[in-house]
């Protein structure tokens, strides 16, 4: 499945969610400070992401895949993202612009950044995954 | 006064209990259809005879067996439950167990234990139910709590503490989802007439006319009405984050 599918799905239930018309949501609009999505809102976006796909979606399934690439390195120190992990979510991640995503990230920030096109690619990943399983 | 809770579904856990027969008898006068949470087939046996001498309508009411303290279970079983019945209007948590024990001798497996049966399987399953509750974007949750809560006694301070957590979890839960237009609230009973409560009731015989203003126990019947108006929106629609004292005065 592709990003594009993806996208007219997850701005109907965004707009679902939190009353933003879906017209009006772009891929490269942050979902916390653009959009004005709460976590309670990510909750339900997700909650209806994984009945529309019937897939298990969790926002950190960025952190499993990081840490599956990093296999023995870690991903995170004390919630600060390490330097190796970095590396593999700048891969990842190539929506969220490079300097943004700098020394010092915690767990926390990064999802602060993520975009409608972040959210995307987490559907997509976690449908691939479990289409391999 | 109508409760609106004609064929609205309601999840319902302790329903073999005292308070929990009466809550399930009433929702199924009220035109509701309960489906109870069970782990003892011999418990749900005592249920239906209970709701056939009471003439209830036995359509209105289903059983799953169900494990609260395994996740993936009780996600089997709400999936379940909304693909039969397309929703899950109303949860009532009302599992729970005490263990009168000086709390200097308690084990640790017995400490587990409380928490496990009186507060990790509500959330657990409280959890679960949020998922279809979000899609609705309704939902009514009613969590029975203890006057324990706030006013504990001597042998009781894991179960105390456990109640102290549902009430916790009902006010916090309650600012959470109220956005999504969904209520959490709950009730504290007192002293109430059941087979849980007849070791206390002896005990307290004594002490009843001082220390609950009404002078005695209340009936399973005085929670469950309590209960009923919390899950129904058509008269706490209004209501929620709210610890709903069923004590007979005795918190006042």
């Amino acid at each position: 499945m592709e990003i594009e599918e993806i996208y007219k799905n997850v701005a109907e239930v965004i707009e679902n969610s939190v009353g933003t018309p879906k017209e009006s949501i772009g891929l490269d609009q942050t979902l916390f400070d653009e959009l004005g999505v709460d976590s309670i809102d990510l909750v339900d976006i997700l909650f209806e992401l994984e009945s529309l796909y019937d897939i298990e979606l969790k926002i950190n399934d960025i952190e499993s895949r990081a840490k599956k690439e990093l296999g023995d390195k870690p991903y995170e120190i004390d919630g600060v993202i390490t330097n190796e992990g970095l590396v593999v979510i700048r891969d990842f991640m190539t929506e969220i612009d490079p300097a943004k995503l700098k020394e010092g990230l915690t767990v926390h920030e990064l999802v602060q950044l993520f975009t409608v096109h972040s959210l995307c690619k987490i559907v997509k990943y976690r449908i691939d995954e479990e289409s391999k399983s | 006064m109508n409760l609106g809770l004609n064929n609205k579904i309601v999840v319902l856990t302790g329903a073999t209990g005292g308070i929990g027969q009466q809550i399930c008898l009433e929702f199924i006068q009220e035109g509701a259809h309960v489906v109870c949470l069970f782990r003892n087939e011999k418990k749900v046996e005592d249920l239906i005879d209970r709701l056939k001498v009471s003439k209830a309508d036995l359509n209105s009411v289903s059983f799953k067996k169900t494990n609260l303290l395994h996740k993936n279970n009780i996600r089997e079983v709400v999936s379940e439950i909304v693909k039969e019945k397309g929703r899950i209007d109303v949860l009532v948590n009302c599992a729970g167990n005490v263990v009168e024990l000086p709390f200097a001798m308690m084990s640790e497996e017995q400490i587990d234990q409380m928490y496990q049966v009186n507060l990790k399987t509500m959330m657990l399953l409280t959890q679960a139910i949020l998922k279809p509750m979000f899609s609705q974007k309704s939902g009514s949750i009613v969590n029975v709590s203890s006057i324990a809560a706030l006013r504990g006694g001597r042998g009781i301070t894991a179960y105390s503490s456990m109640k102290a957590g549902i009430d916790s979890f009902t006010r916090t839960l309650a600012l959470e989802v109220g956005r999504k237009n969904i209520r959490v609230n709950a009730v504290r009973p007192g002293g109430i007439k059941t087979k849980m409560s007849e070791p206390l009731e002896s005990r307290a015989e004594k002490y009843i006319p001082e220390r609950i203003i009404l002078s005695r126990f209340g009936t399973p019947e005085e929670v469950s009405k309590g209960v009923l108006f919390l899950a129904s929106d058509a008269t706490a629609s209004y209501i929620t984050g709210t610890c709903l004292n069923i004590d007979g005065g005795y918190l006042v």
